[in-house]
């Protein structure tokens, strides 16, 4: 057994084994040392990953549904962005558990246990190259996420659990029907239905323009359903809202990122002739999203809710990224993921540990806070600059170099979008800064902050290390894009080559390619 | 009779005669005990085992021609005959304490699963027609067991009477199809090769046997009857009723269909086609729409039947191989999905006094944490969620739809999963995030059998789900 199911089946049994644990003090520690476990073998599969190489490293192949018709198989593998993703769940899981160790008490084991069980489905979802297997791990997100908002959120938790659940279902199933479509188009001329994904690769590139489209826009709806892209992103306040904070904090860490992580691997890398289509359409959508969820960000008067709109703005700059199909704006999209994660999830975080101290949500409820929680203040603000892009941290990386992307692009041709995705930047400064004078400085306007306590020793231990990861990739960007670099680069030239032939052409050219 | 038809009939033989020997050791036994139950579980084990011994991979005939002995017919009997096991094993715990002799039930169940091995091993109409009686009015008497109450007679009668109309319409069929072809076996009528004159004739009769089959497997818009008679039989009757005897129709539909040449059919094959894509798209969105807003779980469970019979509805109409296959796979899962499904409520139905609208399972987690996780994820399987079997049931059928170029049945089957996903994950976000209203724990807890079956259902589910290769090995190795 590879060192991917092994990442997959140690948070999978740790799951089953909390089922023994009825205590809820031992379940958290239990779940915590599975997390670590996992966290250490995502680090030993990352010292045998091969930054030189493109392509898929890693790899796992085990047959598993075959018949004279029908060959679908367990496999896995990572190349350098998923590989960046696996580590970013491991470690933001045991920073997570960490960070939100006594927020709640009601029925732990079961909390934790489906925290495990969401862990192995998103790394399962970042590993698989099979897509009926990314399929049922993507689905499988959905059961402990849905439990977790549903039991353990605040007061609106079903509607939001139940819209949650429904909305994403939507998606997904339409891009099923599309995986089956695809796998059968695929058997037409090898016999066998399959749905690994380098025969489906082969196979799409032998449809024509008119049948990607629609392959391309069930794939695309169902991932920015998950991302999520305006106009899909009504889900993503409620859920966040309603979240309890470690449900958030995966939410914006990890689960939005599957969404990107599928335009990239299956929308660019199964149908890039109809990406570059739509690439107008996807990347007017997402600024539209950059300067609509940045608004209506500004305008919130609940923090949470605020943090969920930010998300639906920088989510905007990766999808931005990921259509102007340069170098420069995929990497910046696989760096943009890192940091999202990483910023978006310290702030749910940190937030939720305020809300553990006053229990309101409501910005009107603070003010003045530095005074009284002065470690939290500088905590806060490093994870808020991050969030607004400041040079030196990590979130200018990703915004200039999607932007520098969205300017450069040949596919999408125009500068409207570079300009207009930098607008995003100037209002995420209001909406964040704004926030923080509101929150945090000024007199103390409530007096039921006077006794609220500054950060424990156990809350700084979770923090310290995103902040280091902050400053790391504002600095010294280059020791985490080369991790991905080969395997993107190698992608954006070949849609960048697929553009230089015209479409009319390119449908003639391909078969010919499958021939040989 | 020679041998080997004796060997192709056996597992009839056994189920059949194990009938006859319970009704018979009824009559001298006075004392109530759960001796039949257990001969039904016995025979009904052994039957399905020697179903799985005996079967031959390829196609024979007994009984000078009357009885396929197949890998097919073999398939559809070991589900039967799971059927009968899992609700005799339910019985167990539900029947306690009620007004009904356990041994008139047994017999009837056992009857009830002979007609059914009949229907998926007839190789001529008659015998078919035979089974589907001896299933129907098996069926009729078991949904009127509990005698002294108003709702079960009442289901007995709606369901005797509705379906004593829909086999007039079936034997119809079955005689104007003889009047065309000129034969009612399925072998000599797969080999007719010329253009018959009378074609439209053989439509209308198809056309009518697919109504005599939609009622009984409750597609719309034949399901009027399905709600009533589900709400008032007893649960578990209920629950084998919607899923061994949905399979027995669809074990017969795909071998008539599948025996009618298509040069007799001439241009028509598309349209039989159509008219079961559209009946299997109208029960989908039907079915899960209508589901929606019933506030008895039972009512909730026969509308998302008739949208189940809507999703194998798409096997028969892709019209090949593959959708066979996929009717085979999605009947054996469903019915793992189903019968646990009322054997829960069942348990309910039992210990409190209502048990049977939705609000009753407020809070259910609390009260009894295990009933709550089987029907949770009884209930996630049935939306079709992956990892559970359901789900890959549900994707087989699909695949088969866009093989044979249906794309849009696809659709509609993806689009309705999504509505019905709305109300089985309802009943999950009472259980779990509901508040009780009383505070009663569990009153009855002698219901480890129950427990205990449910529990092999849905590990069976997950295993299924995790390695569907066993499923379509099986099918692969029976469908040769």
């Amino acid at each position: 057994m590879g060192l991917l199911s092994l990442l997959i089946l140690v948070p999978l049994c740790g799951a089953a084994l909390l089922h023994f644990i009825k205590d809820g003090k031992q379940a958290k520690y239990f779940a915590l040392g599975v997390a670590m476990v996992s966290f250490v073998i995502s680090l030993v599969a990352f010292t045998q990953f091969d930054q030189g190489v493109t392509g898929f490293q890693l790899q796992e192949k085990y047959s598993w549904i075959s018949s004279r018709t029908i060959s679908i198989s367990y496999s896995l593998g990572v190349d350098g962005m998923a590989m960046l993703l696996v580590l970013l769940t491991t470690f933001l899981m045991v920073i997570a558990l960490i960070g939100t160790w006594n927020s709640t008490t009601k029925s732990l084991s079961s909390l934790m246990a489906l925290l495990l069980l969401l862990e192995a489905a998103m790394i399962g979802v970042f590993c698989s190259l099979d897509l009926f297997l990314f399929y049922i791990f993507w689905e499988l997100i959905l059961i402990p996420m849905y439990f977790i908002i549903g039991i353990w959120g605040g007061e609106r938790r079903i509607y939001s659990a139940v819209k949650f659940f429904i909305y994403t279902l939507a998606g997904s199933l339409l891009m099923l029907v599309a995986i089956i479509w695809l796998g059968v188009e695929a058997s037409k001329v090898t016999g066998v239905f399959t749905t690994s994904f380098a025969d489906l690769q082969k196979a799409s590139a032998a449809l024509s323009l008119n049948v990607q489209q629609y392959l391309f826009w069930a794939f695309a709806i169902s991932f920015a359903i998950k991302v999520p892209l305006f106009p899909f992103h009504t889900w993503l306040p409620d859920a966040h809202v309603e979240a309890p904070t470690i449900g958030s904090v995966i939410l914006a860490g990890v689960l939005l990122k599957m969404g990107t992580y599928g335009m990239i691997r299956f929308n660019l890398g199964l149908f890039p002739a109809a990406s570059i289509d739509n690439a107008t359409i996807m990347s007017t959508l997402a600024v539209i999203g950059i300067i609509y969820g940045a608004l209506v960000a500004m305008v919130q008067t609940d923090i949470k809710k605020l943090i969920a709109y930010s998300s639906v703005t920088h989510m905007g700059f990766l999808v931005l990224g990921i259509f102007s199909m340069t170098r420069e704006g995929l990497q910046g999209a696989v760096i943009q993921m890192i940091n999202h994660g990483l910023s978006t999830g310290m702030l749910f975080m940190m937030f939720g540990m305020m809300y553990e101290r006053t229990h309101t949500r409501e910005i009107k409820d603070y003010g003045g806070l530095a005074k009284i929680t002065p470690k939290y203040a500088v905590f806060f603000a490093i994870a808020m600059l991050s969030s607004v892009g400041l040079p030196g941290l990590n979130g200018f990386v990703g915004e200039y170099l999607t932007l520098m992307g969205a300017f450069q692009s040949t596919v999408l041709n125009s500068w409207v979008y570079g300009i207009l995705g930098c607008s995003g930047v100037i209002l995420a400064a209001v909406y964040l800064l704004w926030m923080y004078q509101r929150f945090m400085l000024g007199p103390i306007t409530n007096e039921h902050n006077r006794n609220v306590k500054d950060l424990s020793t156990r809350e700084m231990t979770a923090l310290v290390p995103l902040v280091i990861f902050m400053i790391w990739i504002g600095i010294q960007p280059m020791n985490f894009l080369k991790v991905s670099e080969k395997s993107i680069n190698a992608q954006s030239d070949a849609l960048l080559h697929t553009q230089s032939v015209a479409p009319s052409q390119y449908q003639i050219i391909q078969p010919s390619i499958i021939v040989k | 009779m020679s041998q080997t038809d004796f060997i192709a009939a056996l597992p009839l033989f056994i189920l059949a005669g194990t009938g006859l020997l319970i009704l018979l050791w009824d009559a001298f036994e006075k004392k109530p005990s759960n001796v039949p139950l257990f001969l039904l579980v016995l025979a009904s084990v052994g039957a399905g085992i020697l179903a799985a011994i005996n079967m031959t991979g390829t196609q024979t005939v007994a009984f000078g021609g009357l009885f396929f002995d197949s890998g097919y017919s073999n398939f559809f009997t070991i589900i039967f005959c799971a059927a009968t096991a899992i609700t005799g094993l339910l019985a167990k715990d539900y029947l306690k304490g009620e007004e009904v002799l356990v041994g008139e039930f047994s017999a009837l169940l056992l009857f009830a699963a002979s007609g059914m091995v009949m229907m998926a091993s007839g190789a001529d109409l008659l015998i078919t027609f035979l089974g589907l009686e001896i299933m129907s009015i098996a069926f009729y008497v078991l949904a009127g067991l509990f005698r002294t109450r108003s709702e079960s007679n009442e289901a007995a009668l709606k369901y005797f009477l509705l379906g004593a109309f829909a086999t007039g319409f079936f034997l119809y069929g079955i005689a104007l199809i003889y009047g065309s072809l000129g034969t009612m076996n399925l072998r000599t009528m797969s080999n007719i090769q010329t253009t018959i004159s009378f074609s439209s004739g053989l439509l209308i009769g198809l056309c009518l046997m697919i109504v005599g089959f939609a009622f009984k497997v409750a597609a719309f818009p034949f399901h009027q009857w399905a709600p009533d008679v589900y709400e008032g039989s007893p649960t578990i009757v209920a629950g084998y009723m919607s899923t061994a005897g949905k399979a027995a129709a669809f074990s017969a539909i795909i071998l008539v269909f599948s025996s009618i040449p298509s040069s007799a059919l001439a241009g028509n094959a598309g349209k039989i086609q159509t008219v079961v894509a559209v009946l299997a798209a109208m029960s989908m969105l039907y079915g899960n729409i209508v589901a929606i807003s019933q506030t008895k779980i039972k009512r909730m469970l026969a509308y998302s039947s008739t949208a189940h019979a809507g999703y194998l509805l798409i096997g028969i109409a892709a019209l090949n191989t593959s959708g066979a296959i996929g009717v085979a796979i999605y009947a054996a899962v469903y019915l793992l999905m189903q019968v646990s499904a009322f054997g829960i409520v069942a348990l309910l139905e039992k210990d409190s006094e209502g048990g049977l609208t939705l609000d009753d399972y407020n809070g259910l987690a609390k009260r009894r944490p295990w009933a709550a996780f089987f029907l949770s994820l009884l209930m996630l399987s049935l939306a079709g969620i992956p990892p559970f079997a359901g789900f890959f049931g549900k994707y087989y059928l699909f695949l088969a739809a866009i093989n044979s170029g249906m794309t849009w049945l696809a659709i509609v089957g993806v689009i309705s999963s999504i509505i019905a996903s709305y109300f089985y994950l309802r009943v999950i976000v009472r259980m779990y995030f509901g508040e009780s209203k009383s505070e009663a724990t569990e009153t009855n807890p002698e219901n480890n059998l129950t427990y205990l079956t449910i529990g092999i259902a849905s590990i069976a589910l997950i295993v299924l789900g995790c390695m569907p290769g066993f499923l379509t090995d099986a099918a692969g190795y029976f469908f040769k």
